[in-house]
């Protein structure tokens, strides 16, 4: 029990893509599944872990998100929600991008989610032209195949242009 | 304000196309998140999206019989609900992963018979886990009842299994040896298919009927089976007819919709948790009579309940609790049983017509540690109690003038919490004068819980009551009361 506490204070480095450095308490840095996986095997802690496909704007969100869940309570589910909602409002497609991409770098489930999440509310109730323009879809069909795509699923676009 | 929103996106993403660089698993998530209709429109896209759909491990239909006619016709509405059973078809067979979950809601006609057992053989074909198939007809003076397959009682890939409006016929052994929950509504059961589902689910952890007729003895003798929900299972009207439950494992009951006839539980020993919030049914010429006999059942059912630790009672059960002390066991004889429960759970409206039963309730639980208070929808009044002489008295003085020493709230009684329907309880005297009764009575109390959902326009209100709860006298020297 006395070594678990021990533990909990331990702190850890990761860094950046672009060379910045983040020292993270052990138990923030749990919320991670590619972290603890570390972590359970011998990697020191004393190392520094290297994110080479995530930046420092990008890490800093992940682990204010990871630090926020780490702390709160399990009773505090309403509070943890509406963190959730507020945290990624306002939010612009590149940095929603980056973070979906982080999130599942780091398997860390509870942010792949919400990030996810907020894409498919920005597709739904779509037609797709506006998807493709909001995503920067590039559309590489023929209008004839295009169409015979849409014919295939009729009931799935009805009522859509 | 357009121009700079602009203006911050193109500085971020340019407009290079990255979401369809995101890997499989990350778009087949996303799109997950969908509706089934939105997901496989994605497919127009860009051929990137072409078949990310088809990877979907689950795959949920319901098919909304709302809007279906349109005002064009029973023509359209047949041609639309079959539109709709092709492109189910179509997406399922498509599909290429392993199945985790199939999931259908139609408006069922004999025609579709053949689609129907193709699905669930794709889907069963696929190593499906969870299969639930709402099959409610699409005209309601008919009966149109899909027969499931023979091949389905065979499978062991099955964790949970949802069925309605289908008829449930094993011709030989069941064999769901990795089912967990199951489900039936809407069904025609007898006791035989009843014992052989039973007997072929050896792992069933949860068992759901509701709506479900044609048979009279239950008997779950599987050791894992903790869970058991009956809704609208006992809406018989006649006192020849009844349930006979045994369940030795059981920890968990819960007993909602109509209520008509009697049920006898034979060995519930091991429950735990009972939720008792049925509605009361009787033939509308027989209503006195009714009562008489929906109070004996009442009581009946709560003497089985004796040794439960954690018993929710609806609306309904709290008020045939005001009849059935107050007229019908005085006059016999009888007292309500002492129940044993340490937490008590008011599934109600706090208001003239059920503070004499939830007075008598607390007289039947000398025991409760812990009161919480909800407000659910399904909690339903007993029909035409407003009209009984017995609730001719004034609410504002009912407590004040209860002379009743009540032995749960002078020795026991440690947390009362008010869970999520403050707002419901509308600054209401009723409500107020019951708090302060609690609070004055409760010589025990440590804790009193408030739950205020975060709500910006309600703050005032909140602040008002809690202005109002604070100021009342509490017994209990160490009693807090908390707004959370």
């Amino acid at each position: 029990m006395a070594s678990s506490i021990e533990n909990n204070n331990e702190k850890l480095t990761l860094k950046s893509s672009d060379g910045e450095e983040f020292l993270v308490e052990k138990h923030v840095a749990l919320q991670s599944t590619l972290l603890q996986n570390m972590l359970d095997s011998d990697c020191s802690s004393a190392d520094v872990i290297p994110l080479p496909k995530i930046d420092a704007r990008t890490l800093a969100l992940v682990l204010g998100y990871c630090k926020k869940h780490a702390d709160a309570s399990s009773s505090k589910q309403g509070e943890l929600n509406s963190f959730d909602s507020e945290f990624l409002k306002d939010m612009d497609m590149g940095a929603l991008f980056n973070l979906v991409l982080a999130a599942n770098f780091m398997e860390i489930k509870g942010l792949l989610d919400i990030a996810a999440q907020k894409i498919a509310d920005t597709i739904k109730d779509k037609p797709h032209q506006e998807v493709r323009e909001i995503f920067h879809v590039e559309n590489d069909y023929t209008p004839e195949e295009e169409a015979a795509v849409r014919e295939e699923n009729r009931w799935a676009f009805e009522g859509f242009p | 304000m357009r121009r700079t929103r602009k203006l911050s996106r193109f500085e971020t993403t340019t407009a290079v196309d990255r979401i369809s660089e995101f890997p499989d698993s990350i778009l087949v998530h996303i799109l997950s998140l969908l509706r089934i209709e939105y997901a496989v429109r994605t497919q127009v896209l860009s051929k990137r999206w072409r078949f990310l759909w088809t990877f979907l491990p689950s795959l949920l239909f319901c098919y909304s019989a709302f809007d279906d006619d349109r005002g064009e016709g029973e023509d359209f509405r047949v041609a639309r609900n079959t539109d709709f059973v092709n492109f189910v078809g179509k997406t399922l067979f498509a599909s290429n992963c392993k199945l985790k979950k199939f999931e259908v809601d139609i408006c069922y006609h004999p025609r579709f018979a053949s689609n129907v057992d193709s699905w669930t053989r794709f889907a069963a074909g696929k190593g499906v886990e969870e299969l639930d198939l709402q099959l409610c007809p699409d005209a309601t003076d008919t009966e149109y009842e899909h027969e499931l397959p023979q091949l389905l009682y065979d499978n062991s890939w099955f964790k949970e299994l949802r069925f309605s409006h289908c008829s449930v016929i094993p011709k030989g052994n069941v064999a769901w040896y990795s089912l967990k929950k199951l489900s039936i509504g809407d069904v025609e059961l007898s006791n035989d298919v009843i014992e052989r589902i039973l007997a072929g689910s050896p792992v069933l952890e949860t068992l759901e009927l509701h709506t479900c007729e044609g048979f009279s003895r239950l008997a779950v003798t599987n050791s894992c089976v903790k869970k058991l929900i009956l809704r609208n299972c006992l809406d018989f009207l006649s006192d020849d007819k009844r349930l006979e439950i045994s369940a030795p494992y059981l920890l968990s009951l819960e007993m909602s919709g109509y209520l008509g006839s009697n049920c006898r539980f034979t060995n519930i020993s091991s429950l735990v948790d009972a939720v008792f919030n049925c509605e009361f049914r009787c033939k509308v010429e027989d209503r006195a009579n009714g009562y008489e006999r929906i109070q004996n059942i009442v009581v009946v059912f709560l003497a089985s309940l004796l040794h439960v630790k954690n018993l929710t009672l609806g609306t309904w059960a709290i008020q045939v609790c005001i009849c059935a002390v107050l007229s019908f066991m005085e006059a016999k004889g009888l007292s309500c049983p002492l129940l044993n429960c340490k937490c008590l759970t008011l599934d109600t409206d706090i208001n003239k017509y059920v503070l004499p039963g939830i007075a008598n309730v607390f007289k039947s639980t000398p025991n409760v540690e812990a009161l919480i208070m909800t407000w659910s929808v399904s909690s339903s009044e007993l029909y035409g109690i407003r009209s009984t002489m017995l609730l001719n008295y004034n609410e504002e003085q009912y407590w004040t003038s209860q002379k009743w020493t009540y032995k749960c709230l002078t020795l026991h009684l440690k947390n009362v919490t008010i869970s999520n329907c403050l707002t419901k309880y509308n600054y209401d005297s009723n409500f107020f004068s019951f708090i302060q009764f609690l609070l004055r009575n409760a010589r025990v109390l440590q804790k009193m819980v408030i739950n205020t959902p975060s709500d910006a326009r309600m703050k005032e209100y909140y602040f008002k009551v809690a202005k109002k709860l604070l100021s009342f006298p509490r017994s209990s020297p160490d009693a807090t009361v908390i707004f959370w």
